[in-house]
Protein backbone atom coordinates (compact mmCIF):
# COMPACT_ATOMS: atom_id res chain seq x y z
CA UNK A 1 0.00 0.00 0.00
CA UNK A 2 1.38 3.34 -1.00
CA UNK A 3 1.11 6.41 0.86
CA UNK A 4 1.95 9.81 -0.13
CA UNK A 5 5.02 10.20 2.69
CA UNK A 6 5.99 6.49 1.43
CA UNK A 7 5.72 7.62 -2.54
CA UNK A 8 7.46 10.88 -1.42
CA UNK A 9 10.60 8.71 0.13
CA UNK A 10 11.23 6.65 -2.67
CA UNK A 11 11.17 8.93 -5.34
CA UNK A 12 13.61 10.79 -2.82
CA UNK A 13 15.87 8.19 -3.56
CA UNK A 14 15.43 7.83 -6.69
CA UNK A 15 16.18 11.91 -7.45
CA UNK A 16 19.32 11.58 -5.16
CA UNK A 17 20.53 8.22 -7.17
CA UNK A 18 19.22 9.86 -11.15
CA UNK A 19 21.51 13.46 -10.15
CA UNK A 20 24.28 12.06 -8.23
CA UNK A 21 23.57 14.12 -4.77
CA UNK A 22 22.70 13.08 -1.24
CA UNK A 23 21.63 16.07 -0.38
CA UNK A 24 18.40 16.38 -2.34
CA UNK A 25 15.90 16.69 0.27
CA UNK A 26 12.39 16.00 -1.76
CA UNK A 27 9.04 18.36 -1.00
CA UNK A 28 5.24 18.60 -2.68
CA UNK A 29 7.06 22.36 -3.37
CA UNK A 30 10.48 21.47 -5.22
CA UNK A 31 10.56 22.06 -8.73
CA UNK A 32 13.34 21.75 -11.76
CA UNK A 33 14.79 25.27 -10.69
CA UNK A 34 15.34 24.12 -7.41
CA UNK A 35 17.67 20.94 -8.76
CA UNK A 36 20.78 22.25 -10.31
CA UNK A 37 20.88 18.81 -12.84
CA UNK A 38 16.85 18.38 -13.31
CA UNK A 39 16.82 20.09 -16.99
CA UNK A 40 14.71 18.99 -20.10
CA UNK A 41 17.63 16.94 -21.16
CA UNK A 42 17.24 14.93 -17.88
CA UNK A 43 13.97 15.02 -17.59
CA UNK A 44 12.56 11.93 -19.54
CA UNK A 45 15.48 10.15 -18.07
CA UNK A 46 14.09 10.48 -15.01
CA UNK A 47 10.48 10.32 -15.83
CA UNK A 48 11.18 6.52 -17.61
CA UNK A 49 13.47 5.58 -13.79
CA UNK A 50 10.50 6.71 -11.98
CA UNK A 51 7.61 4.16 -14.50
CA UNK A 52 10.19 1.46 -14.14
CA UNK A 53 10.89 2.23 -10.16
CA UNK A 54 7.15 2.12 -9.67
CA UNK A 55 5.90 -0.40 -12.78
CA UNK A 56 3.37 2.36 -14.09
CA UNK A 57 3.21 4.73 -16.99
CA UNK A 58 2.64 7.98 -17.41
CA UNK A 59 1.10 10.01 -20.77
CA UNK A 60 2.90 12.78 -22.34
CA UNK A 61 0.28 14.74 -20.93
CA UNK A 62 0.45 14.15 -17.88
CA UNK A 63 4.03 14.64 -18.01
CA UNK A 64 3.23 18.04 -19.58
CA UNK A 65 1.12 19.03 -16.25
CA UNK A 66 3.91 17.91 -13.40
CA UNK A 67 4.32 21.47 -12.56
CA UNK A 68 6.30 20.45 -9.24
CA UNK A 69 7.20 17.04 -7.19
CA UNK A 70 3.77 17.31 -5.26
CA UNK A 71 1.79 16.90 -8.85
CA UNK A 72 4.10 13.68 -9.30
CA UNK A 73 3.28 12.31 -6.27
CA UNK A 74 -0.33 12.72 -6.66
CA UNK A 75 -0.58 11.12 -10.30
CA UNK A 76 1.16 8.16 -8.29
CA UNK A 77 -1.14 7.91 -5.40
CA UNK A 78 -3.90 7.73 -8.16
CA UNK A 79 -2.14 5.42 -10.28
CA UNK A 80 -0.84 3.05 -7.32
CA UNK A 81 -2.62 0.41 -5.33
CA UNK B 1 18.41 48.15 -49.50
CA UNK B 2 15.05 48.87 -47.62
CA UNK B 3 14.13 45.78 -45.62
CA UNK B 4 10.59 45.51 -46.78
CA UNK B 5 9.33 42.72 -44.10
CA UNK B 6 8.54 45.15 -41.35
CA UNK B 7 6.82 47.75 -43.83
CA UNK B 8 4.26 44.44 -44.80
CA UNK B 9 4.07 44.31 -40.99
CA UNK B 10 3.30 48.60 -40.69
CA UNK B 11 0.85 48.25 -43.95
CA UNK B 12 -1.34 45.22 -42.25
CA UNK B 13 -1.39 46.88 -38.68
CA UNK B 14 -3.00 50.04 -40.48
CA UNK B 15 -5.57 48.14 -42.11
CA UNK B 16 -6.32 45.22 -40.19
CA UNK B 17 -5.21 46.62 -36.92
CA UNK B 18 -7.75 43.92 -35.03
CA UNK B 19 -6.45 40.90 -35.92
CA UNK B 20 -3.83 38.89 -33.84
CA UNK B 21 -0.32 39.50 -33.99
CA UNK B 22 1.69 38.21 -30.83
CA UNK B 23 0.85 35.57 -28.19
CA UNK B 24 2.79 35.55 -25.56
CA UNK B 25 2.64 34.32 -21.61
CA UNK B 26 -1.35 34.13 -21.79
CA UNK B 27 -1.69 37.51 -23.52
CA UNK B 28 -2.65 38.33 -27.14
CA UNK B 29 -1.68 41.44 -28.73
CA UNK B 30 -3.41 43.06 -32.31
CA UNK B 31 -1.11 44.12 -35.19
CA UNK B 32 -2.95 47.60 -33.85
CA UNK B 33 -1.51 47.06 -30.35
CA UNK B 34 2.13 45.95 -31.60
CA UNK B 35 1.99 48.70 -33.94
CA UNK B 36 1.62 51.16 -31.53
CA UNK B 37 4.66 49.88 -29.22
CA UNK B 38 6.83 49.79 -32.62
CA UNK B 39 6.04 53.45 -33.04
CA UNK B 40 7.14 54.58 -29.87
CA UNK B 41 10.63 52.91 -29.60
CA UNK B 42 10.56 53.80 -33.64
CA UNK B 43 10.27 57.29 -32.55
CA UNK B 44 12.87 57.26 -29.73
CA UNK B 45 15.56 55.38 -32.71
CA UNK B 46 14.79 58.03 -34.91
CA UNK B 47 14.81 61.09 -32.32
CA UNK B 48 18.17 59.86 -31.50
CA UNK B 49 20.12 59.38 -34.42
CA UNK B 50 19.96 60.56 -37.80
CA UNK B 51 21.57 58.10 -39.80
CA UNK B 52 20.79 54.84 -41.05
CA UNK B 53 22.48 51.45 -40.57
CA UNK B 54 23.50 51.74 -37.04
CA UNK B 55 23.72 48.82 -34.86
CA UNK B 56 21.48 48.59 -32.25
CA UNK B 57 21.64 45.81 -29.42
CA UNK B 58 18.39 44.61 -27.92
CA UNK B 59 18.14 42.29 -25.12
CA UNK B 60 15.88 39.11 -26.28
CA UNK B 61 13.35 38.85 -23.32
CA UNK B 62 11.18 36.95 -25.86
CA UNK B 63 7.86 39.02 -24.95
CA UNK B 64 6.31 42.40 -26.53
CA UNK B 65 8.73 44.52 -26.20
CA UNK B 66 11.63 42.24 -27.96
CA UNK B 67 9.36 41.90 -30.95
CA UNK B 68 8.32 45.53 -31.02
CA UNK B 69 12.16 46.67 -30.56
CA UNK B 70 12.69 44.47 -32.99
CA UNK B 71 10.66 45.88 -35.75
CA UNK B 72 11.04 49.59 -34.80
CA UNK B 73 14.97 48.76 -35.27
CA UNK B 74 14.20 47.30 -38.65
CA UNK B 75 12.06 49.87 -39.85
CA UNK B 76 14.13 52.54 -38.58
CA UNK B 77 16.23 50.83 -40.91
CA UNK B 78 19.35 49.95 -38.37
CA UNK B 79 20.77 46.69 -37.50
CA UNK B 80 19.65 44.04 -34.95
CA UNK B 81 22.17 43.09 -32.42
CA UNK B 82 20.26 40.80 -30.11
CA UNK B 83 21.92 39.67 -26.70
CA UNK B 84 20.41 37.87 -24.17
CA UNK B 85 20.45 38.84 -20.74
CA UNK B 86 21.40 36.00 -19.41
CA UNK B 87 24.43 35.21 -21.56
CA UNK B 88 27.94 35.06 -19.78
CA UNK B 89 28.61 39.29 -19.23
CA UNK B 90 32.37 38.58 -21.12
CA UNK B 91 30.72 37.02 -24.29
CA UNK B 92 28.40 40.00 -24.26
CA UNK B 93 31.11 42.58 -23.58
CA UNK B 94 33.47 41.16 -26.27
CA UNK B 95 30.22 41.18 -28.77
CA UNK B 96 29.61 44.76 -28.11
CA UNK B 97 32.85 45.81 -28.35
CA UNK B 98 33.27 44.32 -31.65
CA UNK B 99 30.00 46.09 -33.09
CA UNK B 100 30.04 49.28 -31.12
CA UNK B 101 26.38 49.63 -30.87
CA UNK B 102 24.93 52.93 -30.66
CA UNK B 103 22.11 52.19 -28.61
CA UNK B 104 21.56 48.99 -25.91
CA UNK B 105 17.48 48.38 -25.80
CA UNK B 106 15.67 46.54 -23.22
CA UNK B 107 12.88 47.02 -20.89
CA UNK B 108 12.47 48.22 -17.82
CA UNK B 109 11.82 44.82 -16.30
CA UNK B 110 15.63 44.14 -17.42
CA UNK B 111 17.03 47.38 -15.66
CA UNK B 112 17.77 45.23 -12.01
CA UNK B 113 20.27 42.50 -14.05
CA UNK B 114 21.54 45.27 -16.54
CA UNK B 115 22.78 47.36 -13.86
CA UNK B 116 24.06 44.58 -11.34
CA UNK B 117 25.58 42.00 -14.00
CA UNK B 118 26.92 44.02 -16.88
CA UNK B 119 28.31 47.32 -15.80
CA UNK B 120 30.44 47.76 -18.50
CA UNK B 121 27.13 48.67 -20.79
CA UNK B 122 26.59 51.86 -18.92
CA UNK B 123 29.43 52.71 -21.39
CA UNK B 124 26.80 52.93 -24.03
CA UNK B 125 23.62 54.89 -24.90
CA UNK B 126 20.70 53.55 -23.36
CA UNK B 127 16.74 53.37 -24.64
CA UNK B 128 15.08 51.62 -21.37
CA UNK B 129 11.46 50.41 -23.19
CA UNK B 130 8.62 50.94 -21.05
CA UNK B 131 4.47 51.30 -21.60
CA UNK B 132 4.10 54.65 -20.96
CA UNK B 133 7.12 56.04 -22.50
CA UNK B 134 11.18 55.08 -23.76
CA UNK B 135 13.77 56.49 -21.61
CA UNK B 136 16.81 57.33 -23.01
CA UNK B 137 19.90 57.40 -20.74
CA UNK B 138 22.78 59.44 -22.35
CA UNK B 139 26.65 58.75 -22.17
CA UNK B 140 29.67 60.26 -23.35
CA UNK B 141 29.71 57.11 -25.66
CA UNK B 142 30.36 58.68 -29.57
CA UNK B 143 27.90 57.58 -32.03
CA UNK B 144 30.30 56.58 -34.87
CA UNK B 145 28.20 57.28 -37.89
CA UNK B 146 29.55 54.37 -40.62
CA UNK B 147 28.57 52.77 -43.68
CA UNK B 148 29.80 49.69 -42.76
CA UNK B 149 26.48 48.14 -41.79
CA UNK B 150 23.94 49.87 -43.75
CA UNK B 151 22.82 47.17 -45.64
CA UNK B 152 22.99 44.19 -42.83
CA UNK B 153 19.21 43.44 -41.12
CA UNK B 154 20.85 41.91 -38.82
CA UNK B 155 24.30 40.35 -36.57
CA UNK B 156 24.45 37.12 -34.84
CA UNK B 157 27.17 35.59 -33.25
CA UNK B 158 27.81 32.27 -33.31
CA UNK B 159 30.79 29.86 -31.15
CA UNK B 160 34.14 30.60 -32.73
CA UNK B 161 37.14 27.70 -32.96
CA UNK B 162 40.08 30.54 -32.26
CA UNK B 163 38.09 30.59 -28.41
CA UNK B 164 36.16 33.74 -29.43
CA UNK B 165 32.74 33.85 -31.01
CA UNK B 166 32.38 34.65 -34.89
CA UNK B 167 29.65 37.55 -35.67
CA UNK B 168 27.82 36.81 -39.08
CA UNK B 169 26.47 39.91 -40.49
CA UNK B 170 23.48 39.11 -42.56
CA UNK B 171 21.89 41.72 -44.90
CA UNK B 172 18.39 42.47 -45.83
CA UNK B 173 18.96 41.30 -48.92
CA UNK B 174 19.57 37.70 -48.16
CA UNK B 175 16.44 37.60 -45.74
CA UNK B 176 14.27 38.80 -48.31
CA UNK B 177 15.56 36.74 -50.34
CA UNK B 178 15.27 34.05 -47.94
CA UNK B 179 12.03 34.56 -47.10
CA UNK B 180 10.94 35.05 -50.90
CA UNK B 181 11.55 31.30 -50.92
CA UNK B 182 7.83 30.84 -48.69
CA UNK B 183 6.10 32.83 -50.02
CA UNK B 184 3.42 31.21 -52.22
CA UNK B 185 6.17 29.29 -53.85
CA UNK B 186 7.71 25.74 -53.44
CA UNK B 187 4.63 24.60 -52.24
CA UNK B 188 3.93 27.03 -49.65
CA UNK B 189 0.50 28.64 -48.51
CA UNK B 190 0.52 30.40 -45.41
CA UNK B 191 -2.28 32.41 -44.33
CA UNK B 192 -3.58 35.28 -41.97
CA UNK B 193 -5.27 32.23 -40.18
CA UNK B 194 -2.11 30.88 -39.99
CA UNK B 195 -0.54 30.12 -36.08
CA UNK B 196 3.40 30.30 -36.08
CA UNK B 197 5.17 28.96 -33.33
CA UNK B 198 8.39 31.01 -32.41
CA UNK B 199 10.68 28.24 -30.31
CA UNK B 200 13.80 29.85 -29.92
CA UNK B 201 15.42 33.19 -29.11
CA UNK B 202 16.60 35.53 -31.27
CA UNK B 203 20.43 34.92 -31.17
CA UNK B 204 18.79 31.85 -33.08
CA UNK B 205 18.60 32.80 -37.11
CA UNK B 206 15.07 30.14 -37.33
CA UNK B 207 13.37 32.98 -35.06
CA UNK B 208 13.65 35.72 -37.58
CA UNK B 209 11.50 33.24 -40.04
CA UNK B 210 9.18 32.45 -37.06
CA UNK B 211 8.48 36.02 -36.59
CA UNK B 212 9.23 37.66 -39.83
CA UNK B 213 6.95 35.30 -41.85
CA UNK B 214 3.89 35.54 -39.88
CA UNK B 215 3.78 39.29 -39.35
CA UNK B 216 4.38 40.25 -42.75
CA UNK B 217 1.08 38.18 -43.95
CA UNK B 218 -1.35 38.66 -41.21
CA UNK B 219 -0.81 35.66 -39.47
CA UNK B 220 -0.03 35.31 -36.07
CA UNK B 221 3.48 34.72 -34.26
CA UNK B 222 2.98 32.21 -30.97
CA UNK B 223 6.58 33.37 -28.17
CA UNK B 224 6.92 30.32 -25.99
CA UNK B 225 7.23 31.21 -22.59
CA UNK B 226 10.44 32.53 -21.65
CA UNK B 227 9.99 32.55 -17.47
CA UNK B 228 12.76 30.34 -16.27
CA UNK B 229 12.54 26.87 -16.18
CA UNK B 230 14.07 24.21 -18.07
CA UNK B 231 11.54 21.57 -19.55
CA UNK B 232 11.15 23.76 -22.76
CA UNK B 233 10.43 20.79 -25.12
CA UNK B 234 7.48 19.83 -22.89
CA UNK B 235 6.52 23.30 -23.33
CA UNK B 236 6.43 23.13 -26.84
CA UNK B 237 3.84 20.34 -26.94
CA UNK B 238 1.79 22.15 -24.93
CA UNK B 239 1.79 25.02 -27.21
CA UNK B 240 1.43 22.85 -30.05
CA UNK B 241 -1.78 21.38 -28.56
CA UNK B 242 -3.34 23.90 -26.80
CA UNK B 243 -3.12 27.05 -29.47
CA UNK B 244 -3.82 24.50 -32.38
CA UNK B 245 -0.85 25.84 -34.42
CA UNK B 246 -0.35 25.31 -37.43
CA UNK B 247 3.82 26.13 -38.59
CA UNK B 248 6.58 25.22 -36.40
CA UNK B 249 10.35 25.11 -36.81
CA UNK B 250 12.19 23.22 -33.92
CA UNK B 251 15.57 21.41 -34.11
CA UNK B 252 15.19 17.49 -34.33
CA UNK B 253 15.95 17.14 -30.79
CA UNK B 254 12.62 17.04 -29.91
CA UNK B 255 12.43 13.94 -31.35
CA UNK B 256 15.05 12.15 -29.53
CA UNK B 257 13.98 13.54 -26.23
CA UNK B 258 10.27 12.73 -26.49
CA UNK B 259 10.21 9.29 -28.43
CA UNK B 260 9.00 6.68 -25.89
CA UNK B 261 5.72 9.23 -26.03
CA UNK B 262 4.96 10.54 -29.05
CA UNK B 263 2.84 7.94 -30.48
CA UNK B 264 0.72 9.64 -27.83
CA UNK B 265 0.57 13.02 -29.38
CA UNK B 266 -2.27 14.39 -31.35
CA UNK B 267 -1.49 17.63 -33.85
CA UNK B 268 -4.45 17.57 -35.97
CA UNK B 269 -4.02 21.46 -36.38
CA UNK B 270 -0.24 21.66 -37.72
CA UNK B 271 0.40 21.57 -41.16
CA UNK B 272 3.90 22.37 -41.58
CA UNK B 273 6.69 21.02 -39.29
CA UNK B 274 10.03 22.11 -40.45
CA UNK B 275 13.62 20.96 -38.43
CA UNK B 276 16.64 22.56 -38.63
CA UNK B 277 19.34 22.64 -36.51
CA UNK B 278 20.86 18.81 -35.96
CA UNK B 279 20.53 15.49 -37.41
CA UNK B 280 16.94 14.56 -38.04
CA UNK B 281 16.58 10.71 -37.86
CA UNK B 282 14.24 8.51 -40.30
CA UNK B 283 12.58 6.33 -37.30
CA UNK B 284 11.74 9.44 -35.05
CA UNK B 285 10.36 11.29 -37.67
CA UNK B 286 8.04 8.36 -38.88
CA UNK B 287 6.51 7.98 -35.25
CA UNK B 288 6.33 12.29 -35.43
CA UNK B 289 4.60 11.82 -38.69
CA UNK B 290 1.60 9.79 -37.32
CA UNK B 291 1.56 12.68 -34.56
CA UNK B 292 0.76 15.05 -37.86
CA UNK B 293 -2.15 13.31 -39.97
CA UNK B 294 -2.86 16.83 -41.92
CA UNK B 295 0.74 17.78 -42.27
CA UNK B 296 4.22 17.70 -44.14
CA UNK B 297 7.47 17.12 -42.42
CA UNK B 298 10.10 19.23 -44.15
CA UNK B 299 13.90 18.73 -43.29
CA UNK B 300 15.98 21.91 -43.60
CA UNK B 301 19.55 22.82 -43.22
CA UNK B 302 21.45 26.04 -43.05
CA UNK B 303 24.04 27.71 -41.59
CA UNK B 304 23.81 31.29 -40.33
CA UNK B 305 26.54 32.21 -42.88
CA UNK B 306 24.21 31.17 -45.37
CA UNK B 307 20.86 33.10 -43.72
CA UNK B 308 18.71 30.50 -41.93
CA UNK B 309 17.50 27.83 -44.09
CA UNK B 310 19.04 26.43 -47.56
CA UNK B 311 18.55 23.32 -48.15
CA UNK B 312 14.99 21.40 -47.62
CA UNK B 313 14.11 17.32 -47.88
CA UNK B 314 10.36 16.92 -48.24
CA UNK B 315 10.03 13.59 -45.50
CA UNK B 316 8.43 10.39 -47.31
CA UNK B 317 8.30 7.20 -45.36
CA UNK B 318 9.18 5.36 -48.10
CA UNK B 319 11.63 6.92 -50.07
CA UNK B 320 13.61 8.35 -47.01
CA UNK B 321 13.66 4.55 -46.49
CA UNK B 322 15.49 3.52 -49.80
CA UNK B 323 17.70 7.26 -49.74
CA UNK B 324 18.20 7.65 -45.75
CA UNK B 325 21.53 7.13 -44.80
CA UNK B 326 22.29 5.36 -41.65
CA UNK B 327 18.90 6.56 -40.84
CA UNK B 328 19.70 9.61 -40.98
CA UNK B 329 17.07 12.14 -43.12
CA UNK B 330 18.90 13.78 -46.42
CA UNK B 331 19.26 17.64 -46.21
CA UNK B 332 17.81 17.91 -49.76
CA UNK B 333 18.30 19.75 -52.62
CA UNK B 334 19.71 23.49 -52.20
CA UNK B 335 17.08 26.30 -52.90
CA UNK B 336 16.17 27.72 -56.48
CA UNK B 337 18.84 30.59 -57.05
CA UNK B 338 21.64 29.44 -54.49
CA UNK B 339 25.05 28.13 -55.99
CA UNK B 340 26.92 25.18 -54.08
CA UNK B 341 29.60 23.23 -54.41
CA UNK B 342 30.95 19.62 -53.07
CA UNK B 343 35.09 20.22 -52.68
CA UNK B 344 37.86 17.92 -52.01
CA UNK B 345 40.68 18.65 -49.43
CA UNK B 346 42.95 20.48 -52.84
CA UNK B 347 39.28 22.16 -53.61
CA UNK B 348 38.54 20.30 -56.96
CA UNK B 349 34.81 19.49 -57.14
CA UNK B 350 34.08 15.64 -56.23
CA UNK B 351 33.09 12.90 -58.87
CA UNK B 352 29.08 12.51 -58.56
CA UNK B 353 28.63 10.85 -55.52
CA UNK B 354 31.28 11.15 -53.93
CA UNK B 355 31.32 12.89 -50.26
CA UNK B 356 33.26 16.31 -49.82
CA UNK B 357 32.72 19.55 -47.74
CA UNK B 358 29.62 21.59 -48.98
CA UNK B 359 30.38 25.05 -50.04
CA UNK B 360 27.80 27.96 -50.91
CA UNK B 361 28.36 31.10 -53.46
CA UNK B 362 25.94 33.91 -54.20
CA UNK B 363 22.33 34.63 -53.07
CA UNK B 364 21.96 34.30 -49.13
CA UNK B 365 25.59 33.86 -48.67
CA UNK B 366 26.91 36.34 -46.47
CA UNK B 367 30.30 38.87 -47.53
CA UNK B 368 32.40 37.65 -44.64
CA UNK B 369 32.64 38.23 -40.57
CA UNK B 370 32.49 40.97 -38.66
CA UNK B 371 35.95 42.74 -38.43
CA UNK B 372 36.81 40.92 -41.33
CA UNK B 373 37.90 38.05 -39.30
CA UNK B 374 37.81 34.46 -39.99
CA UNK B 375 38.45 34.45 -43.51
CA UNK B 376 39.40 30.72 -43.40
CA UNK B 377 35.88 29.84 -43.77
CA UNK B 378 36.03 31.19 -47.25
CA UNK B 379 37.96 29.89 -50.69
CA UNK B 380 38.54 31.59 -53.50
CA UNK B 381 37.30 28.69 -56.18
CA UNK B 382 37.80 29.01 -60.49
CA UNK B 383 33.79 28.71 -61.53
CA UNK B 384 33.08 29.35 -65.16
CA UNK B 385 36.71 31.23 -65.35
CA UNK B 386 35.66 33.27 -62.65
CA UNK B 387 37.28 33.65 -59.43
CA UNK B 388 34.69 33.13 -56.90
CA UNK B 389 34.45 33.32 -52.79
CA UNK B 390 32.71 31.00 -51.69
CA UNK B 391 31.89 29.79 -48.24
CA UNK B 392 32.45 26.60 -46.48
CA UNK B 393 30.45 24.99 -44.29
CA UNK B 394 32.55 22.19 -42.82
CA UNK B 395 29.82 20.22 -43.65
CA UNK B 396 30.84 16.74 -45.52
CA UNK B 397 27.85 15.58 -47.57
CA UNK B 398 27.00 13.23 -50.89
CA UNK B 399 24.81 14.02 -53.40
CA UNK B 400 22.61 10.44 -54.70
CA UNK B 401 20.85 10.30 -58.31
CA UNK B 402 17.93 11.71 -57.56
CA UNK B 403 20.05 15.08 -56.28
CA UNK B 404 19.25 14.82 -52.38
CA UNK B 405 21.97 15.48 -49.86
CA UNK B 406 23.02 13.10 -47.59
CA UNK B 407 24.88 14.62 -44.61
CA UNK B 408 27.91 12.81 -43.42
CA UNK B 409 29.14 14.49 -40.17
CA UNK B 410 31.39 17.67 -39.94
CA UNK B 411 35.01 17.32 -41.04
CA UNK B 412 36.48 19.72 -37.61
CA UNK B 413 35.12 20.07 -33.68
CA UNK B 414 32.30 21.54 -34.16
CA UNK B 415 28.96 19.84 -32.46
CA UNK B 416 25.28 20.82 -32.46
CA UNK B 417 23.74 20.67 -28.59
CA UNK B 418 20.05 21.44 -28.32
CA UNK B 419 20.61 22.77 -31.71
CA UNK B 420 23.28 25.11 -31.20
CA UNK B 421 26.63 25.31 -33.08
CA UNK B 422 29.28 24.41 -30.47
CA UNK B 423 33.08 24.82 -31.76
CA UNK B 424 34.68 22.59 -29.03
CA UNK B 425 38.13 24.33 -29.42
CA UNK B 426 36.46 28.08 -27.96
CA UNK B 427 35.23 25.70 -24.85
CA UNK B 428 38.59 23.99 -24.55
CA UNK B 429 40.40 27.42 -24.59
CA UNK B 430 38.16 29.25 -21.85
CA UNK B 431 38.93 26.06 -19.60
CA UNK B 432 42.64 26.06 -20.40
CA UNK B 433 42.78 29.65 -19.75
CA UNK B 434 41.16 28.82 -16.04
CA UNK B 435 42.71 25.57 -14.89
CA UNK B 436 46.37 25.78 -16.91
CA UNK B 437 46.20 22.58 -17.49
CA UNK B 438 45.72 21.04 -20.84
CA UNK B 439 41.93 20.51 -21.84
CA UNK B 440 39.90 18.59 -23.75
CA UNK B 441 36.15 18.50 -24.80
CA UNK B 442 34.60 15.91 -26.36
CA UNK B 443 31.02 14.97 -27.71
CA UNK B 444 29.28 11.93 -27.20
CA UNK B 445 25.46 10.52 -27.33
CA UNK B 446 23.64 9.49 -24.59
CA UNK B 447 21.02 6.48 -24.93
CA UNK B 448 18.58 8.57 -26.90
CA UNK B 449 20.95 9.72 -29.17
CA UNK B 450 20.97 13.37 -27.71
CA UNK B 451 24.74 14.94 -27.60
CA UNK B 452 26.07 15.92 -24.76
CA UNK B 453 29.54 16.89 -23.88
CA UNK B 454 31.98 15.59 -21.24
CA UNK B 455 35.77 17.85 -20.17
CA UNK B 456 39.23 16.24 -19.61
CA UNK B 457 41.39 18.31 -17.55
CA UNK B 458 44.74 17.13 -16.66
CA UNK B 459 45.29 16.70 -13.15
CA UNK B 460 44.60 18.17 -10.32
CA UNK B 461 42.21 21.15 -10.47
CA UNK B 462 39.16 23.07 -8.74
CA UNK B 463 35.94 21.65 -7.53
CA UNK B 464 33.69 20.66 -10.83
CA UNK B 465 30.92 23.56 -9.57
CA UNK B 466 33.68 25.93 -8.98
CA UNK B 467 34.98 25.23 -12.57
CA UNK B 468 31.45 25.04 -14.03
CA UNK B 469 30.89 28.81 -12.66
CA UNK B 470 33.95 30.16 -13.60
CA UNK B 471 33.11 29.07 -16.92
CA UNK B 472 29.76 30.34 -16.97
CA UNK B 473 31.45 33.80 -16.82
CA UNK B 474 32.68 33.23 -20.57
CA UNK B 475 30.15 30.57 -22.12
CA UNK B 476 26.36 29.98 -22.48
CA UNK B 477 25.40 27.24 -20.39
CA UNK B 478 24.56 24.80 -23.17
CA UNK B 479 28.54 25.03 -23.61
CA UNK B 480 29.28 24.03 -20.22
CA UNK B 481 30.19 20.18 -20.20
CA UNK B 482 27.75 18.08 -18.56
CA UNK B 483 30.72 16.53 -16.79
CA UNK B 484 34.31 17.53 -16.59
CA UNK B 485 36.20 15.02 -15.30
CA UNK B 486 40.22 15.06 -14.18
CA UNK B 487 42.91 12.34 -15.81
CA UNK B 488 46.49 11.72 -15.08
CA UNK B 489 47.19 12.11 -18.69
CA UNK B 490 44.98 13.81 -22.10
CA UNK B 491 45.78 10.79 -23.92
CA UNK B 492 47.67 11.67 -27.06
CA UNK B 493 47.53 9.78 -31.10
CA UNK B 494 49.98 8.95 -33.05
CA UNK B 495 50.48 12.27 -34.60
CA UNK B 496 50.57 14.12 -31.33
CA UNK B 497 47.05 15.12 -31.21
CA UNK B 498 44.29 14.84 -28.09
CA UNK B 499 42.70 10.91 -28.88
CA UNK B 500 39.61 11.50 -28.66
CA UNK B 501 38.31 7.96 -29.52
CA UNK B 502 40.56 6.95 -26.31
CA UNK B 503 38.49 9.83 -24.14
CA UNK B 504 35.24 8.52 -25.44
CA UNK B 505 35.99 5.03 -24.40
CA UNK B 506 36.75 6.86 -20.63
CA UNK B 507 34.23 5.21 -18.32
CA UNK B 508 33.21 7.66 -14.88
Amino acid sequence: MHTLESIKDELQIIFRKEFSDNNIILTPETTADDISLWDSLTHMGLMDTIERHFNTNFSLDEIISFKNVGDLINSLTEKLP
Amino acid sequence: MNFPIANYFESIAIEKPELTALYYHGKTYTYGQLLELVRKIQSEITKQISGKGNVIAIADELNDFTYAGLLAISLSENVILPFKPDMAPDRIEYIFEKTAPSYILYSKEQEGIINSQFPFLHQYQQLVMDYDNILHIPTDYPINYSDYYKDMAYILFTSGSTGKPKGVPVSKKNVHDFLDYYFDKNGYHFTPEDRFLQVFDFTFDVSYFSMFVPLSIGASCYALDNKPGRMKFLEIIQMLQDHKITVVSMVPTILLFLKKYLHKVSLPNLKYSFFIGDILYHDATAIWNKSVPNGVVHNFYGPTEVTIKCTRYIWDEQQCETEGLNNIVPIGTVFPGIDYLIINEDGSVVKNGEMGELCFYGKQVIDGYVGGEHEQMFIELEINGQKTRCYKTGDLVSENERGNMLFHGRKDFQCKINGYRIEIPEIEKVVTDIVKSPVAVIAKKNAEGLNFLVGFIEGESMPEDQLKAEMLKFLPDYMIPSKILNIEKIPLNGNQKVDRKELGLINY
